[in-house]
């Protein structure tokens, strides 16, 4: 029974009659698509959807090494979702040709408390990362790979001891020589 | 009654009952027969809905903000938020934050939210703190509401030099559901061995219904930050506004993050939304609630939420209230559309833009919030 994109939750009047009638297997096999496609897509509910105003600049003064610009409040994810589609609206504003910054965003599983330029023995077992290049005068919306979470290796049940599995994230810019850009939206979904 | 919860989606590997509810079968001579449901059928059913009336925590609004625009001294109201509090089982919330050690200061440096919740005191006191290595994590529950389906707002206070770089205010996750308080699929419906019937199901279909259509994300939050002395007017901000407020004069729709903006393109400044098969049925649409809080110098100034280019018009207007700072909303609504996929880059992508105006010459828009959240069953599409 694979999860579908057909399969919205249809909200249902009276599909299963009153007391003492029998029920349906179409009736259960509906539910339990509505379900899944709720896991799946309705309930994705956004990690975070942050709006920078104004927008939050990569380093200046010709800064070419990874300096970490943003460090999150850690947000709870629910069980299952093992990587996020994120998006990042950002432009070109110093440099030229094929000049970049390269934009990285990191899941982890403690706060980061290292030095801004970034060290990731701080960011604790088993972080992820990835990337987008910035390297338009254009401002756009770009679309990260999938970044996978930092539990999304662990076969265990991560509420089995009642701990709740917090997530923490982290936003650094990496500039080629002679380029800065600056970021202004960074919204990040659940994904299974 | 009080309900475990169990890592369902985690070790069950999702929901999949197809092998307990079967229309058909064949014998072994290739006779088809009548088949049903069985009990297990339904309890993972109740499993699976409860996973996600306990686990899916909104988070409702959060802000980050950059190097040398955090608030040091503290505000009485540092961020204003609203919401719509619908989700059945969002009666405690958690406010985290990632905060620095206050530059100076006496008394307590703490938060706290208008709903009644405190942090603890953070009376560290450095006077050139490091970004990064001198943050710390601060929490404090906030249990003052109950769910009442309508209209909510709530603020974040610091007192004497508590320094917030970022936080998130949200539902908090559920190790237990108890069924006097909250929103619960019963699993124990089905015997196996007996019948099963259409009331004992009824009773999971109308808990996923209220946990599926009232729970529902937040999906856009812009949160300017109150000073030690109020909210910033005109004579504080540069053109244009900063992290203190948006500032508009003009008197034609322009971008609020970028004014010399005034169209929605595929590319413009917006909010990357999650809409891919989120509706309804056959609908392609899922209703995203809009508001916008501000305060205007004259009436007619207006923030508008432009939403995915559809057939029809995709557009929330709202004006903004002169006289004091307040949050506005309408009995309207953009949609996000639900067959247009994550990696969609046409303008049909679920990005929704926000403008702003004024209506004549000399007036002046500020805008202290933007939030927007999906929303279920109003009456009609934009137009």
């Amino acid at each position: 029974m694979a999860i579908v994109t057909s399969r919205q939750y249809r909200p249902q009047t009276n599909t299963t009659s009153g007391a003492n009638d029998p029920l349906s297997v179409a009736a259960v096999n509906e539910l339990a698509w509505a379900v899944n496609n709720a896991k799946a897509y309705a309930m994705c509910h956004k990690t975070r959807g942050v709006i920078f105003f104004p927008a939050l600049e990569s380093p200046d003064g010709g800064t070419t090494s990874e300096t970490v610009k943003m460090v999150f409040a850690p947000v709870n994810v629910p069980d299952g979702y093992r990587t996020f589609t994120w998006y990042l609206g950002a432009e070109r504003f110093v440099g030229s040709g094929s000049a970049k910054t390269r934009w990285t965003l990191y899941s982890a599983t403690q706060l980061y408390r290292g030095p801004d330029v970034l060290d990731p023995l701080h960011l604790g077992a088993g972080y992820q990362s990835e990337y987008v290049d910035v390297a338009a005068d254009a401002h756009d919306i770009y679309m990260g790979t999938r970044l996978a979470t930092p539990f999304h290796s662990f076969s265990t049940a991560p509420n089995a001891a009642g701990g709740h599995r917090l997530h923490y994230f982290v936003l650094t810019a990496t500039n080629d020589a002679g380029c800065q850009t600056r970021v202004d939206t960074l919204d990040m979904i659940p994904r299974l | 009654m009080k309900l475990s919860v169990v890592d369902y989606w985690v070790t069950g590997g999702g929901l999949d009952v197809s092998a307990q509810c079967r229309n058909w079968t064949q014998d072994k001579t290739g006779a088809q027969r009548r088949m049903g449901n069985r009990a297990t059928a339904l309890d993972s059913l109740g499993w699976a809905i409860n996973h996600l009336a306990a686990k899916h925590a909104r988070p409702i609004a959060g802000q980050p903000q950059t190097e040398g625009h955090v608030e040091t001294d503290g505000a009485s109201t540092l961020y204003h938020w609203s919401q719509f509090y619908t989700a059945p089982n969002a009666i405690n919330r958690v406010v985290r934050a990632v905060c620095l050690p206050r530059r100076s200061g006496t008394g307590d440096a703490t938060m706290s939210a208008s709903g009644g919740a405190a942090s603890g005191n953070y009376n560290t006191t450095i006077a050139s703190p490091s970004w990064p290595e001198d943050l710390f994590l601060a929490t404090m529950t906030d249990d003052d509401d109950a769910p009442d389906n309508d209209h909510s707002e709530e603020t974040l206070t610091t007192a004497n030099g508590f320094t917030i770089v970022d936080f998130v205010i949200q539902d908090r996750e559920l190790d237990v559901l108890d069924t006097a308080v909250h929103e619960v699929a019963r699993r124990n419906l089905a015997i196996a061995g007996q019948d099963l019937l259409a009331d004992q199901f009824e009773e999971l279909r109308g808990a996923f219904h209220e946990i599926r259509t009232r729970n529902m994300g937040v999906e856009i939050c812009w949160l300017a930050q109150g000073t030690s002395t109020g909210w910033a007017g005109t004579a504080d901000l540069p053109a244009g506004g900063d992290h203190r407020g948006i500032w508009v004069t003009s008197t034609s729709y322009v971008n609020l993050l970028d004014q010399a903006v005034t169209s929605r393109t595929a590319t413009s400044r917006g909010v990357s939304c999650s809409g891919y098969a989120c509706g309804m049925g056959p609908n392609d649409y899922v209703w995203l609630r809009c508001s916008a809080f501000g305060l205007a110098s004259a009436a007619g100034a207006h923030v508008k939420f432009i939403g995915p280019a559809r057939s029809g018009a995709n557009e929330c207007e709202i004006e903004i209230p002169t006289g004091t700072p307040a949050w506005a909303d309408v009995d309207a609504a953009c949609v996000l559309n639900t067959t247009v996929g994550d990696d969609d880059t046409t303008t049909a992508r679920n990005k929704v833009d926000i403008h702003g105006k004024v209506a004549s010459e000399g007036d002046n828009l500020i805008v202290y919030g933007l939030m927007a959240e999906k929303f279920y069953d109003f009456p009609t599409l934009p137009t």
